[in-house]
């Protein structure tokens, strides 16, 4: 690689970096189900194994999940305080995503400059842009990629041993592994169409892929799916919930989030590269953007996922663009004026990209101050053994923060009452009826109601309408509300 | 493999199979000892795994003090038998002989003929010469299936259906005299259901058509009469039978249900089915058939296909027979990717590695969740509890689930079963769903339910904040009996005084 393109690629993946950690220390705090993880971060550190029996989500329950990401934040957290490392590595780990962009894109098109704006786009993608996210998701999308990257080079015997440590490593991170798989699926068949031979090679990784995969899955999740049956795939998730787990993405919201120049160009490519190029590389490709889409379709990937996983894959579609593009203007009379092109591309970029990636990161829902404020009250403050009420999205608040058992947080996975729970909980919250809400309390044995600004925000609420001095007298107000439940349904002694 | 084929199709020249054979030999050879001489003594170790494996589910039942034979079918045809005084239309002029015998000699009967039909299986495929390989995995992935499992360790119409096809088969293709009591065999067959003579018909019908029949040296060897009047006497033979018994005899296109049907589960044990293949199976056999599918010595075993799925379509009662036809396809796909020249040698074992280690996972997931499958020994002694302490005009409700339990062990009458018709499952949902007494009590009074049958299954599953369980409540049920999570709730008349 000349240095040049080193210095340029460093670059890229540095402004990424920097832009992306100032962001992420700029603001307080992590979104709600990244208390989850951290949880079974800090569970790791100190007894070395995840926390798959949990005894405070869902009042004690189990909860299998592949843990790779867990044990490498484990890891970080060993010389660097977890709070510090739960922004850094994650926020490293996507800005990463620039490099392997670079190196597929170079893949593809031989062509320096053009893998160089697609490392760019990937940097500043607005979907990438949740900073003060800590999930498995982190690890995975990197490490997707660079699986991708090692199949496309299949062919040098170094890569297929990189491919296969790469596809254990991400079975191991998540269970979203099988969009690879689906995709491998999707380009078989598009080469059987298409009459393309399947280099024998990569034949035999993906039968492996196939395999391994199915294998991992079983060790996991037999239970779940024992339990669940083919449900497995929807995770359990409750209806009601649905669409907050896979908003519906219109045509305006995708544009915003994977940005414009990248999707037209990204669509054109993908039209050229199907139906006049038929490259086997980019069918492969192509495979993948389908298998994700549809496994959007069928709400088995969730929403945001899939929207990160086709922007990057646009991003690396727009050197396809780019390099033709340029080629193209080197047979016209302006030539010479092609470097001005590019400056032209990166100023249309920065506005259509940079300032909604900004704006995505500040968009996200973090908890307040004043909300962790109350929940670490309450672990000061109430029996170790009491049960407290919250919004499902404040469910991992509860069990990180007050260290006390939910109703319900949005991990669904072997919990039989999902859909009941989610009704309960929405009834408790907006009934008006006290008996109503005590005979649901009593049947959850919850001891304090939390109401922040965001579960006031969430069901438009001002306060509770049964609340009554007697039965639930107020022990924390400071824009958050703590009410303790003293009344019960309950026969007594 | 080609001998597979030729099996199938087999016009020896037109058979062109892409697959070369002698790369498995060297895989064998040079790859592991174990499977070279797993191979070579194949029977020996089918039979030995075969035994294994169905001895396990006895020794789990046995150790818990469960009853011997797991699963609503078993109890159906047992009941029967204990009310059946002779022919009635279909296999069940068999049973007043079964209510002599004790269950333990019937779980052997069930043990042995699953034995019996492997090696039966073995020597039907060797007189066909089938390829070594072949008929080895294909015994293997037959004996380590759930579905395998589940009719050889219960009183079931499939494996009995099985094993009767296997003999049948096996004195097919000895030739000779023997042949002729093939049709005793295909003849007791027809007993069951009218889709399992349909099954017997087509198989007959594929393999007097296939070319191992056709050809010359086949012909020789297993009929020296005339070959046309075999056939006819076969095929005519159960083509009168099944118009017999839909005509005449009224008998059922399926037997069944005995359990809530699930199309996916109840193929795939993996996802919590009661019987079925693995998933790793499943995934060998959309390799075979991706492999097989333009290949056109399989083309007649294809007709195979829309016709058991269909039939597992309309009832999954028919897994075994759909299951079998899935694992011919698994055969062949996996026997294609051992024989296959792999780039990636060490992809390839550690390919291997998985895929036999997911299919012993399964099984052993499988063998595992056998004890958990009813009846406990719990509905035994509450039910039989219920034979020695109630009217016997008593009808007792509890889930259609445990209907064949509750008339066997508790010689009563129940008042659903899951074959039972719509208005009776409307009923049964209403008096589970009822939220107050005002409604629970006359659908009880109508329908004559004197007994409620718990168990723990139903406790688990049965709200008990509302419904049925919290109604029990009222003085107008007593609980006269329980044994661990059963529990045995009479229904008193008005006017009744709790005593």
């Amino acid at each position: 690689m000349q240095k040049r393109v080193m210095y340029w690629l460093w670059g890229i993946f540095f402004v990424t970096l920097l832009l992306r950690l100032l962001l992420a220390f700029f603001q307080p705090g992590f979104t709600s189900e990244s208390y989850y993880h951290i949880r079974q971060v800090e569970h790791i550190t100190s007894k070395g194994v995840p926390l798959y029996d949990d005894p405070l989500s869902y009042g004690g329950r189990e909860n299998i999940f592949p843990p790779l990401f867990h044990y490498v934040m484990a890891f970080f957290n060993i010389f660097l305080p977890l709070e510090f490392a739960s922004k850094l590595v994650p926020n490293v780990l996507i800005a990463l995503i620039t490099i392997i962009v670079f190196f597929i894109s170079k893949k593809i098109t031989l062509d320096d400059n053009a893998s160089l704006m697609s490392a760019f786009l990937a940097g500043f993608l607005p979907v990438l842009y949740n900073t003060n996210a800590f999930t498995p998701d982190a690890l995975f999308l990197p490490l997707i990629f660079l699986t991708i990257y090692a199949f496309l080079n299949i062919q040098q015997r170094r890569f297929s041993l990189l491919y296969i440590i790469l596809f254990l490593a991400l079975a191991l991170t998540s269970a979203n592994t099988f969009l690879l798989i689906i995709g491998f699926g999707i380009y078989l068949l598009l080469s059987v169409i298409e009459s393309k031979k399947v280099d024998s090679a990569e034949l035999e990784l993906i039968l492996f892929s196939l395999f391994f995969l199915v294998w991992t899955e079983f060790l996991f999740f037999k239970n779940v799916l024992l339990k669940e049956g083919i449900g497995f795939l929807w995770q359990n998730i409750p209806t009601g919930v649905y669409e907050h787990h896979f908003p519906p993405v219109s045509l305006a919201g995708a544009l915003i989030l994977v940005s414009i120049i990248p999707f037209l160009t990204g669509i054109y490519a993908v039209y050229r590269s199907l139906f006049q190029l038929k490259e086997t590389m980019i069918f492969f490709l192509i495979s993948l953007v389908i298998s994700t889409t549809l496994l959007t379709w069928f709400r088995i990937v969730p929403s945001r996922l899939s929207l990160a996983f086709f922007g990057i894959m646009l991003a690396i579609f727009f050197s396809l663009f780019y390099h033709e593009f340029m080629g193209y203007l080197k047979k016209t009379k302006i030539s010479r004026y092609s470097h001005y092109v590019t400056f032209c591309f990166v100023l249309i970029l920065i506005p259509t990209m940079v300032y909604p990636a900004i704006t995505q990161s500040l968009k996200q829902s973090l908890p307040l101050g004043l909300e962790i404020d109350a929940f670490e009250w309450i672990n000061t403050h109430t029996s170790p053994k009491a049960g407290v009420l919250t919004t499902l999205e404040e469910g991992h608040l509860a069990t990180y923060y007050a260290k006390r058992r939910n109703l319900m947080d949005d991990q669904f996975a072997l919990i039989s009452d999902t859909e009941q729970r989610f009704r309960d909980l929405n009834s408790i919250y907006t009934t008006p009826f006290q008996t109503e809400a005590l005979s649901l309390l009593d049947k959850y044995n919850l001891n304090y109601i939390v109401l922040t600004p965001h579960g006031q925000q969430e069901y438009l609420l001002e306060g509770l309408k049964y609340f009554t001095k007697s039965c639930f007298p107020l022990v924390y107000n400071n824009s958050v509300q703590i009410y303790r439940i003293k009344c019960t349904l309950k026969k007594t002694e | 493999m080609k001998k597979a084929a030729h099996f199938m199709n087999g016009r020896s020249g037109a058979v062109k199979s892409s697959i070369e054979e002698d790369n498995l030999d060297s895989w064998f050879r040079h790859g592991t000892d174990l499977f070279r001489y797993l191979l070579l003594h194949q029977k020996s170790f089918l039979l030995s795994l075969t035994v294994l494996v169905l001895l396990v589910p006895f020794v789990m039942n046995y150790t818990l003090g469960k009853p011997l034979l797991n699963g609503s079918e078993s109890y159906y045809h047992l009941s029967l038998a204990s009310q059946q005084h002779w022919f009635t239309g279909n296999y069940q002029f068999l049973l007043p002989m079964i209510s002599y015998i004790p269950v333990l000699v019937l779980w052997l009967s069930s043990f042995l003929m699953g034995i019996a039909t492997i090696i039966l299986f073995l020597f039907v495929l060797e007189d066909l010469k089938v390829d070594n390989k072949i008929s080895f995995f294909f015994a293997l992935l037959i004996i380590v299936s759930p579905f395998f499992i589940f009719a050889f360790t219960t009183l079931s119409s499939s494996g009995f259906f099985l094993f009767l096809l296997s003999l049948g088969f096996f004195l097919l293709v000895k030739g000779g005299k023997a042949r002729f009591f093939a049709l005793f065999s295909f003849f007791f067959a027809t007993f069951f259901d009218l889709y399992s003579t349909f099954i017997l018909f087509l198989t007959l019908l594929l393999f007097f058509w296939s070319d191992f029949y056709q050809s010359e040296g086949g012909r020789e060897e297993l009929f020296k009469a005339n070959l046309k009047k075999e056939k006819f006497i076969f095929l005519a033979g159960v083509g009168v039978l099944f118009l017999i018994h839909l005509l005449i005899l009224n008998q059922p296109f399926f037997l069944g249900p005995f359990y809530v049907q699930q199309f996916i589960p109840d193929l795939i044990s993996d996802l919590g089915g009661l019987s079925g293949i693995s998933f790793f199976v499943f995934l060998l056999f959309v390799i075979g058939i991706s492999i097989t599918w333009k290949n056109k010595s399989f083309g007649k075993i294809y007709f195979f296909l829309p016709v058991v799925f269909l039939g597992y379509y309309y009832s999954t009662q028919t897994v075994l027979i759909t299951c079998v036809v899935i694992l011919f396809f698994a055969t062949v796909g996996l026997v294609h990717l051992l024989e296959r020249k792999w780039l990636l040698q060490n992809v390839k074992k550690f390919t291997f590695l998985l895929l036999f280690l997911g299919i012993l996972f399964s099984t052993l997931t499988y063998l595992n969740r056998l004890p958990f499958f009813g009846p406990s020994l719990d509905d035994e002694r509450s039910l039989t509890w219920i034979s020695q302490n109630t009217a016997s005009e008593g009808i007792v409700f509890s889930d259609s689930l445990n209907a064949d339990y509750i008339t066997y062990f508790a010689q009563r009458k129940p008042f659903s079963f899951i074959r039972s018709n719509i208005t009776v499952q409307n009923s049964t949902a209403a008096i589970f769903e009822a939220q107050y007494i005002q409604d629970l009590f006359p659908l009880l009074e109508q329908n004559n339910i004197s007994i409620i049958y718990l168990n723990a299954q139903m406790k688990k599953t049965l709200p008990s904040e509302y419904g049925l369980l919290f109604l029990l409540k009222n003085e107008r049920f007593k609980l006269v009996h329980s044994s661990q999570d059963s529990e045995v709730w009479m229904f008193l008349r008005e006017g009744e005084s709790q005593s």
